[in-house]
């Protein structure tokens, strides 16, 4: 006898095998959300786009894939629809991104917000006009009232919605992102020749990022400052970046670049003293971030979303304007002063505890029992 | 060089009282700043009749007109004025004089009960005060965020510098506190939720919980609203207090507590007394609204809650209970006040007064 079956839509984060794979947060808090449902007893099935293939991403847990071509406004409602059709046989629905409830959601059901994604400039080039954008409001407005719950990873989004939308503020629910604190604490550190500083930015080569922001400072600083090592660790999103990125390395002593799977990216953070997480935009509780604090890094957050959830400026870490200058100045700083990384350092570790899997557990578990029942 | 600050009511309309909160308090900050770097500094504010004062050694200047016309009440600031400081987003319409700097203390348009044309209109209003002031200072990140995700093309002229305490000032009880006291420090302004807090009081001393004792520490910007609150409050006069008290006294008034709680429903930066309770040792509830969330880390350094009474409840019962929780939280929010020192906010603010004005 199970609690029933859940099957949570989303739209491509899996992917079938032999494709390029891209380590995401998104894909890893899927895992932990069907653990999660797992052991509560329910049976878990994944939907996304795809051309048909299957694939089995835990024991028992499929991803089913749907047919959808077309994202109009920011909206996928072919996939919406291709769901409700395929997927009735189920109890209770997941909408693993909050716009994939337009223009229906099941009964009962639960979105989650990853964070605010339309805060760049470029956003708005891509709906021209003031009627697009009213329509695009619209349908996130559908989307955010069909579901019971809306889950959000940080109150960036919360604080948004009431800024925005008045009145729907009342079905969010602040469940920040989580680290294994436990698997952090057992990773072994990766070697690091005596007397170096590392700095890591361990994210995707993205301009949201600050990718941008960040090779120009190392540019700057890797001249300045033998002793610092620089490592770029993650993947682009078309080869020409990660080949640019390689050219680039090459050009400059000190600097470092390349992929690894998950857990190795953690034994890297374990030995280094500074991380960055310099991005722009479209930011939430970086995964990233709560790893880089719960490995003990001085981190260097930009105040974009959801890490201001996360870091207090000079107390665990340091939040700055996601600028050259900024990024320049406090990074410097912190090259310049080991008492500060270890204190700062010291604390974020501290912090990390408050965010960790369990933790995640226990309030994603309250939301479940309230909702799927 | 002068530079005038302007701003709704840093003195009662008719010029005798000062006014009791935050943005008063930030503005003396802000002008003892100002002379400490060598400017001239001068006050104009909203009146019931044209005044002109004298406080600690500053002149204030109160503009009559505002009772009928706040707009043209501003346009006489701006004819005796030069350089200008405008301490909060002007919701009167005007045109920002050039060069000057606004100061932002958080999102105010996030009430739940909001029509959808004030917020709309309160979105034009920050798009106006950023598209026309150079610089706006925001005490939180929040507000920052919300801009970004309305206006990115707009965001980077905004610099957050979060707000502050003063440590000589608010600092922990030495000995161990007697009796477990729940304090609210806030204003009577209905998005203070002061009604939630006694609401927590109510349902607490219903569950059997004799021996806590509450306190609302409150302001007496509005004399009836006090009374409303002692009338309503008359079956709890037992266990809950409310009083007022001057500023000096606040220091000790959070060290007798253990417990503060900060049950806004909208409109919030990165709240003074919010710092001050946690500089002082005490353990805090707030809730998930505005800049709160840039101070307090959930289950770390305080608890977080959405603004819902039974959610304010359990996690206030939580702490209670659990004595150990509380004790370590205090800890840690003593630990993280001291990243929001009077001095660091100085060190930010003189650099934006640098860059905007100039030299003197």
């Amino acid at each position: 006898m199970t609690s029933g079956r859940v099957a949570i839509l989303t739209t491509n984060h899996f992917h079938p095998a032999g494709d390029r794979i891209i380590y995401g947060g998104a894909e890893k808090y899927g895992l932990e959300l069907s653990r999660l449902l797992l052991s509560l007893g329910f049976e878990v099935s994944w939907w996304q786009i795809g051309d048909g293939w299957q694939k089995e991403i835990l024991p028992g847990v499929l991803v089913r894939t749907l047919p959808a071509t077309e994202a109009p406004f920011h909206t996928i409602p072919q996939l919406n629809q291709a769901f409700h059709e395929r997927a009735v046989d189920h109890d209770y629905f997941i909408y693993f991104v909050t716009f994939l409830a337009y223009p229906q959601a099941m009964e009962p059901s639960i979105s989650i917000s990853h964070g605010v994604y339309w805060d760049y400039p470029g956003f708005d080039a891509t709906l021209n006009t003031e009627a697009d954008r009213a329509e695009w409001r619209r349908r996130l407005w559908i989307a955010l009232s069909g579901p019971r719950r809306v889950v959000s990873v940080d109150t960036a989004t919360i604080n948004w919605v009431a800024a925005t939308f008045p009145g729907l503020v009342s079905r969010f629910e602040y469940i920040p992102n989580f680290v294994d604190v436990a698997a952090v604490d057992a990773t072994e550190p990766a070697g690091k020749a005596p007397g170096r500083i590392r700095v890591v930015y361990p994210r995707r080569l993205t301009t949201v990022r600050g990718i941008n922001e960040m090779v120009r400072v190392a540019e700057v600083l890797s001249g300045r400052y033998p002793e610092v090592e620089f490592h770029f660790i993650g993947r682009g999103h078309q080869d020409e970046v990660e080949k640019d990125m390689m050219a680039w390395v090459s050009r400059h002593p000190g600097t470092y670049y390349y992929w690894l799977p998950p857990e190795d990216v953690l034994r890297v953070l374990k030995s280094t003293d500074i991380a960055v997480i310099p991005s722009k935009a479209a930011e939430g509780t970086s995964l990233a971030c709560l790893e880089a604090m719960a490995a003990g890094c001085a981190v260097i957050a930009s105040w974009v979303g959801g890490l201001g959830n996360l870091i207090i400026d000079g107390y665990n870490g340091l939040v700055i304007k996601p600028t050259v200058q900024d990024l320049l100045t406090s990074l410097e700083r912190l090259i310049r002063d080991e008492d500060l990384r270890v204190f700062l350092g010291r604390n974020a570790r501290e912090t990390a505890r408050a965010f960790d899997l369990p933790v995640w557990q226990q309030r994603w578990r309250k939301v479940i029992q309230s909702i799927f029942v | 060089m002068r530079i005038s600050i302007i701003m709704p009511n840093l003195l009662l309309p008719d010029g005798e009282n000062p006014v009791i909160g935050g943005l008063e308090r930030y503005a003396w900050q802000l002008v003892a700043l100002i002379k400490e770097l060598g400017y001239e500094v001068d006050v104009h504010q909203f009146a019931g009749a044209d005044w002109h004062r004298q406080i600690y050694g500053t002149d204030v200047y109160g503009y009559g007109m505002a009772s009928w016309s706040e707009t043209a009440a501003l346009e006489a600031m701006h004819q005796n004025t030069g350089a200008v400081l405008y301490l909060s987003i002007i919701q009167a319409p005007l045109r920002y004089k050039p060069r000057s700097v606004i100061v932002s203390h958080g999102v105010w348009w996030d009430d739940p009960a909001a029509s959808r044309d004030y917020v709309q209109r309160s979105l034009e209003v920050c798009r106006q005060a950023l598209t026309e002031a150079g610089h706006v200072v925001s005490c939180d990140y929040n507000f920052l965020n919300v801009v970004r995700s309305l206006y990115p093309d707009l965001a980077d002229r905004i610099t957050v510098i979060p707000n502050f305490v003063d440590l000589t000032q608010f600092y922990p009880s030495a000995g161990p506190k007697g009796q477990l006291r729940i304090l609210y420090p806030r204003r009577l302004e209905r998005c203070r939720g002061a009604e939630m807090f006694v609401q927590m009081a109510r349902t607490l001393v219903h569950k059997g919980y004799d021996d806590l004792r509450f306190e609302m520490a409150v302001d007496r910007n509005h004399p009836d609203r006090n009374q409303a609150l002692l009338e309503a409050t008359r079956d709890l006069e037992a266990v809950l207090a409310v009083k007022t008290y001057p500023f000096e006294a606040m220091g000790d008034v959070y060290r007798s507590a253990q417990i503060v709680v900060f049950p806004s429903l909208c409109s919030e930066g990165t709240s003074l007394a919010c710092l001050e309770a946690m500089a002082c040792g005490c353990a805090v509830v707030a809730t998930d609204v505005g800049g709160l969330t840039n101070i307090i880390i959930n289950g770390y350094n305080g608890i977080l809650v959405p603004p819902r009474p039974h959610e304010l409840t359990r996690a206030v019962e939580y702490l209670v209970c659990h004595p150990h929780d509380r004790a370590l939280l205090c800890e840690r929010a003593k630990a993280a006040a001291r990243a929001f020192d009077v001095e660091a906010w100085k060190r930010r603010w003189r650099g934006v007064i640098r860059t905007v004005y100039g030299s003197i």
